[in-house]
């Protein structure tokens, strides 16, 4: 489905959608449902705003853009970590905070740190050595392709 | 040649190539066998740790 | 011919498979297979390069079966070298300062070392990185 949207257009379109979906979850679950009308509009503008700026000289453009080269695949695999960890470090904050004043529910932290640590465990498996074997065993050889993709 | 000029013909972007001149990021082993065939050198030339000359 | 069937001549093309386009017009230069303004030019026609005849046009005569992703033959080369020192994974793993896992890994192709590691490995077992990793598997070794 992707391939068939050029390279460019990819991630602006998909944060529009994102967008729109959250316009369309407030209009269904919220009883001020102009506002998701506000949030559509963000969406449009949202899009246009990031497709303009996808078209600059900069690694952040070229990630933007998808037409990101090996260093440049690297710097939005680095950036991505870090929001991992960070996010990580979120969740747990807000667990513990919220644990301990009871101000607001407990479980969405939770279920994020859960979600993002098993996350975590799954790419390690993934993108590792995998199993040993003996000495000497030729393994099936194929190039793992990097996560890092743009 | 410039950088720009060189980064098209190579297939990468124009910070990349700054970066590897700058020696703030090295190649993957496929870029830098290109990267010496552009130039005509081996990538031993080329890439040598050792030499504080290294690269272009 | 790289990866196209002519009946999606006038669809577009998608950032990956610009990139794999190039990635074998660079096999293709490494191997001496292209000169370098001809490589030059057809990296150019690639990257603008707006539906799949167009990037049919710019690998044209390529054989498609050529990758730049990784030497075919490295990982088993290097394993030939290991072997014939009767070295085991852990004992060359332990003389590159990698762990036994990276070993395993760059023998079973999972794993593209990084320049620095190539060269060490190169060095180690008294070669060049040309000779060690070089793509096109005929020159490796007879230089």
């Amino acid at each position: 489905m992707m391939t068939f949207i050029r390279p460019r257009l990819r991630k602006p379109l998909l944060g529009g959608i994102a967008f729109l979906g959250i316009a369309a979850a407030w209009a269904i679950g919220s009883p001020a449902w102009g506002l998701a009308i506000v949030i559509a509009v963000v969406a449009v503008g949202q899009t246009v705003a990031w497709y303009t700026w996808a078209g600059a000289d900069t690694d952040e453009s070229a990630l933007l853009a998808s037409r990101a080269d090996e260093r440049q695949k690297q710097v939005g695999l680095r950036a991505r970590a870090l929001a991992g960890t960070v996010a990580l470090a979120a969740a747990y904050t807000g667990l513990v905070i919220t644990l301990a004043v009871k101000m607001a529910d407990a479980w969405p932290f939770a279920a994020l740190l859960a979600v993002a640590g098993f996350a975590y465990l799954l790419g390690l498996s993934s993108y590792g050595s995998g199993e040993p074997g003996p000495e000497g065993e030729v393994t099936a050889g194929h190039q793992t392709r990097s996560p890092a993709s743009s | 040649m410039s950088q720009a000029e060189l980064a098209a013909a190579l297939g990468v972007s124009r910070q990349t190539i700054i970066s590897i001149e700058n020696g703030r990021y090295l190649p993957s082993l496929p870029l830098a066998f290109v990267i010496a065939r552009f130039f005509d050198l081996t990538v031993d030339k080329m890439f040598d740790p050792d030499e504080e000359e290294a690269g272009t | 011919m790289v990866v196209l069937d002519e009946g999606r001549g006038g669809l577009r093309t998608s950032d990956a498979d610009r990139e794999q386009a190039i990635d074998v017009l660079k096999a293709a230069f490494v191997r001496d297979r292209l000169a370098r303004a001809e490589f030059e030019a057809r990296v150019g026609q690639a990257l603008a390069s707006r539906t799949y005849a167009e990037l049919a046009a710019a690998t044209d005569g390529i054989p498609g079966r050529l990758t730049a992703d990784q030497p075919p033959g490295m990982p088993a080369r290097v394993r030939k070298q290991r072997t014939q020192r009767e070295m085991s994974q852990g004992e060359l793993a332990q003389a590159l300062g990698v762990s036994r896992q990276t070993v395993i890994s760059i023998e079973s192709g999972r794993y593209l070392p990084s320049l620095p590691l190539a060269f060490a490995i190169a060095r180690f077992f008294g070669l060049t990185v040309d000779n060690m990793f070089d793509p096109d598997e005929e020159k490796a070794g007879a230089r």
